[in-house]
């Protein structure tokens, strides 16, 4: 196997690369590392002032809003009122979920929507759905839960023939930790104002076995903000940028429609 | 600024994409490399501009590559690796194929001496350079992938020995 060779094989394979235009994204990332190094120093010389006081942290980041003449998103009902101040945290933004779920979490990033979709192949029921969320409550028996009602607008995948019926789906969350008087940390209205009504999103969903109800994947949950979308459990940021690349849920719909029928 | 390096990283950017695709082997993988590595020469950008800001960059996606794999392996190993690439039938597609996965089964670092020093015809000490190693080390990285290419990935050989 001659060096001549490998070189006309290697072009070969480089002329497979994908194509895509990333310098818009590197310079905005690039001018958001600028801000978050001006934001350390600023941080410095606030600490300072506030040493010896309690530092509340300012709510999440007010989102402007979905697309001009859509509908609601997950955050454009929120007021200065609106969540607990522990619930919230503009320095690690998680604008659907209250915060003090988050932590907990425990992943392993998975990169790209097609790998999510391979990663649900299990024995437990799963589906994918997009969808507006219809209610928030919380289940009388269990005090420690909250359950979101989702209406189906597209049911993208099901594992098999009926896993998803009634075109609606009751995802079940872990409200969050309490305090030790015995109160939520993150309360149910504050998991309302989080998840409005009608807020449009996009879910990863199993059946874990024995369970009615179903939760959505860790990393298989978004809702739709002006930006594209937002992570509503794991920030995009953390999951990786093959997803903050993607525009918006109807993109992010296409995604998983293609890597199920690839899968299928 | 921000145009001249725009204008930069637009002509180059391609380019980069194509290494990052050749030492990855993954699409996404190789645009978060180049991405970046494009943030990292523009947050850079006046002190590199008079400079090789192309060669900045390449190092960057080759080092990170090697950083990441050794932080991620454990997923990446979990990837399919197929027992045999593909029918020895000698088209093009098929030799994409057949390299491609003969690629797979070197180590990133092997693979990025294979591509700098074939791909992007650098000189062995300069892909020491870009890697940050010895040009001993580049030498003998590049002997043991040729090595493993021929003996995990016979097709390959039979593939190119087909076209001559």
């Amino acid at each position: 196997m001659t060096e001549e060779r490998i070189r006309g094989l290697l072009q070969e394979l480089a002329a497979q690369a994908p194509t895509r235009d990333l310098v818009g994204m590197a310079m905005r990332q690039a001018t958001r590392a600028r801000k978050r190094r001006q934001v350390a120093v600023g941080a410095v010389a606030a600490t300072t002032v506030t040493a010896s006081g309690l530092i509340l942290a300012p709510r999440f980041d007010a989102d402007p809003g979905g697309p001009a003449g859509s509908s609601v998103t997950a955050s454009d009902q929120r007021t200065p009122e609106g969540i607990s101040p522990e619930c919230g945290n503009e320095k690690q933004p998680r604008p659907f979920v209250p915060e003090p779920s988050i932590p907990m979490v425990d992943m392993v990033p998975i990169p790209t929507p097609e790998r999510l979709v391979e990663t649900m192949d299990g024995e437990e029921p799963w589906a994918i759905v997009a969808g507006r969320i219809e209610r928030v409550t919380k289940p009388a028996l269990d005090r420690s839960r909250i359950d979101v009602r989702v209406t189906i607008t597209d049911l993208i995948h099901e594992s098999e023939p009926g896993t998803i019926d009634a075109g609606r789906v009751d995802l079940d969350f872990w409200q969050g930790p309490s305090y030790n008087s015995g109160g939520m940390v993150c309360s149910l209205e504050d998991w309302q104002y989080a998840l409005p009504e009608g807020a449009r999103l996009v879910a990863v969903v199993f059946q874990p076995k024995g369970r009615d109800l179903f939760e959505p994947h860790v990393a298989g949950l978004f809702f739709e903000s002006k930006q594209g979308i937002k992570g509503g459990m794991i920030p995009l940021s953390d999951l990786g940028r093959a997803w903050q690349r993607i525009g918006s849920l109807d993109e992010l719909v296409e995604r998983f429609r293609g890597a199920v029928a690839a899968g299928g | 600024m921000n145009r001249e390096f725009a204008e930069w990283a637009a002509s180059r950017q391609q380019a980069l994409l194509r290494t990052a695709y050749l030492v990855t082997g993954d699409p996404h993988r190789a645009q978060d490399l180049v991405q970046d590595a494009l943030t990292k020469v523009a947050l850079r950008w006046s002190r590199l501009r008079s400079g090789d800001p192309e060669a900045y960059a390449r190092r960057i996606v080759v080092r990170d590559n090697v950083s990441w794999w050794r932080r991620w392996r454990r997923e990446v190993l979990a990837g399919p690796v197929p027992e045999s690439a593909a029918r020895v039938d000698g088209d093009e597609v098929e030799r994409r194929l057949v390299l491609a996965s003969a690629l797979r089964r070197l180590t990133p670092k092997q693979r990025a001496v294979l591509v700098l020093r074939f791909y992007e015809d650098l000189t062995e000490a300069e892909t020491a350079a870009q890697l940050g190693v010895s040009v001993g080390t580049v030498k003998s990285q590049c002997h043991a992938a040729l090595a493993r290419l021929r003996s995990a990935a016979p097709e390959l050989v039979d593939l190119v020995e087909g076209q001559q």
